[in-house]
């Protein structure tokens, strides 16, 4: 009992982020579950191995990396959580600045090499040495894939920014277009006009 | 500091790895390029971007705990079964004794403020990172790119030292080499060359010295070069440096033995070394990290 209540300690208390990365490695919940539920049954049953006041959470999540690279191949084909494609979807009306789910379907397509440095290294705040150590790739190419990963998301979100930009700009078109926006427009013309005339009936200058 | 290598470093700016003297010169950097300072901070926003959309994600964590849960209590009270070891005599003793400084062209510029101020951060703790190597070697068996051909071995040796001879040089006697890779410690490749004689495992770390500082008690001197060792998570590490290779041998044999093992590898490497440098190009590292790599695919 005593073991089981330090596990729950050191590493439970560690799910969500476990799940929060395996969404984002293998594109289903249904998968992402799974995984991080194999990943904890096998940190359990090495347990006793594990030396205390090491990093837990670096270790939770090589084991979790190890079991996904070799499921990988399966999930590849699945669709990201969020996608692009989802987001083009969405009305034009939709002008708040850069939302969340643009930023996670840019993030979700992503090559999943730079894909899981990223989460890594940005959401979960892992350093690069730990990530080499997780990956079990030198740390010169977990700094690069860092790199190439935020240059590559900048660029798919400066491409959603756009695709809004333009969105909004038809929308504010078509709205002008209305009688309802014309009848608007005119009178705000005419009380323009009135504005410019002094008391006496003539312009002002 | 140039704008190429603070594109390089950026990860370990952001990640805080950097240590204070690489951090200020790369933010006195930052204040006189505004293309480097430009691009840095499109890389905070985004992150803050990323940052903020994986907060607002609703992660319910609950239907996976319960299962975990009622998985470890049918398994409670045989919870005997143990991970696997290798045995210490066979596992290797991947196990550093280095202490790297970052060098860094120095700069004559006045302190400046920073943009996105960074925590001064410790040196990278290379003895903490040889440890924790150790231990995925024996707890969690981590998949190595290791190389047992004796022919790409040696291949590999002469693509990183320059020098396929330096593989017999550093051979104990009575051993043999067994297997090869490339890793990363420090930020730095080495060459890692494990040697064994049926029942010890010793390892080899070897790489082109760049004036690395090595720490450590002076335990012995081969005609002239001092041989430094330590003791490490039981494991036993000594380090020598020629005027070509710094070296650092891992055992877990007794101290006096891992000395000697340096002490006979300094004899024989410094007696074949040149007395000009030769500059191995760093694109052989790289080729050979490649090399070690594509095993894996």
């Amino acid at each position: 009992m005593q073991k089981q209540q330090e596990f729950e300690q050191i590493a439970l208390v560690h799910a969500q982020s476990l799940l929060r990365t395996a969404f984002r490695l293998t594109g289903s919940r249904e998968a992402a579950e799974d995984l991080v539920q194999e990943a904890l049954l096998r940190a359990w049953r090495s347990f006793e191995q594990f030396e205390r006041g090491t990093n837990a959470k670096a270790w939770l999540f090589k084991i979790m990396l190890n079991l996904s690279s070799r499921q990988w191949s399966q999930l590849r084909s699945l669709p990201p959580v969020h996608s692009m494609e989802d987001v083009r979807q969405q009305p034009a009306t939709e002008l708040q600045p850069m939302a969340n789910a643009h930023v996670l379907a840019a993030l979700d397509g992503l090559p999943e090499e730079h894909r899981v440095v990223l989460v890594l290294a940005v959401i979960e705040g892992f350093t690069c040495k730990e990530i080499a150590k997780m990956l079990a790739i030198p740390m010169g190419t977990v700094m690069s894939r860092l790199g190439r990963a935020r240059a590559r998301l900048r660029e798919q979100l400066q491409q959603v920014d756009k695709n809004l930009s333009a969105r909004a700009a038809i929308a504010a078109s078509a709205r002008s277009d209305s009688p309802a926006a014309k009848k608007t427009a005119d009178w705000g013309a005419a009380r323009g006009a009135d504005a410019r005339r002094s008391p006496d009936g003539g312009l002002i200058q | 500091m140039k704008c190429s290598e603070v594109e390089y470093m950026a990860p370990l700016y952001w990640s805080g790895e950097l240590d204070a003297q690489a951090t200020a010169e790369l933010d006195r950097h930052l204040q006189s390029c505004s293309a480097c300072a430009h691009a840095m901070e499109l890389e905070r926003h985004g992150d803050e971007l990323i940052q903020q959309a994986a907060a607002a994600e609703q992660i319910d964590a609950a239907p996976v705990l319960a299962r975990v849960r009622a998985q470890i209590a049918a398994e409670s009270p045989s919870v005997s079964r143990r991970w696997r070891w290798a045995p210490l005599v066979a596992a290797s003793a991947a196990a550093v004794f280095l202490f790297t400084f970052f060098l860094l062209p120095r700069q004559n510029n006045s302190s400046i403020p920073t943009i996105q101020a960074r925590p001064a951060t410790p040196a990278v703790n290379i003895l903490a990172d040889a440890a924790d190597d150790h231990h995925d070697e024996v707890v969690d068996h981590l998949q190595r790119e290791w190389l047992y051909s004796a022919s790409e071995i040696r291949k590999l040796v002469q693509e990183g030292t320059g020098n396929s001879a330096v593989l017999t040089q550093l051979t104990p006697d009575g051993y043999h080499i067994e297997r090869a890779r490339i890793c990363e410690l420090g930020m730095k490749n080495y060459l890692h060359l494990v040697y064994s004689d049926g029942t010890h495992e010793v390892s080899m770390f070897v790489r082109q010295q760049e004036g690395e500082q090595l720490a450590g008690a002076e335990r012995d001197t081969v005609n002239g070069t001092p041989v430094l060792g330590d003791s490490y998570q039981k494991l036993q590490v000594a380090a020598f440096q020629s005027p070509r290779y710094t070296v650092v041998v891992v055992s877990d044999q007794p101290m006096n033995a891992t000395v000697d093992f340096a002490r006979k590898a300094a004899g024989a490497v410094k007696a074949s070394d040149k007395t000009s440098k030769h500059a191995v190009p760093s694109r052989l590292l790289a080729q050979a990290q490649e090399l070690a790599v594509r095993k894996t695919a």
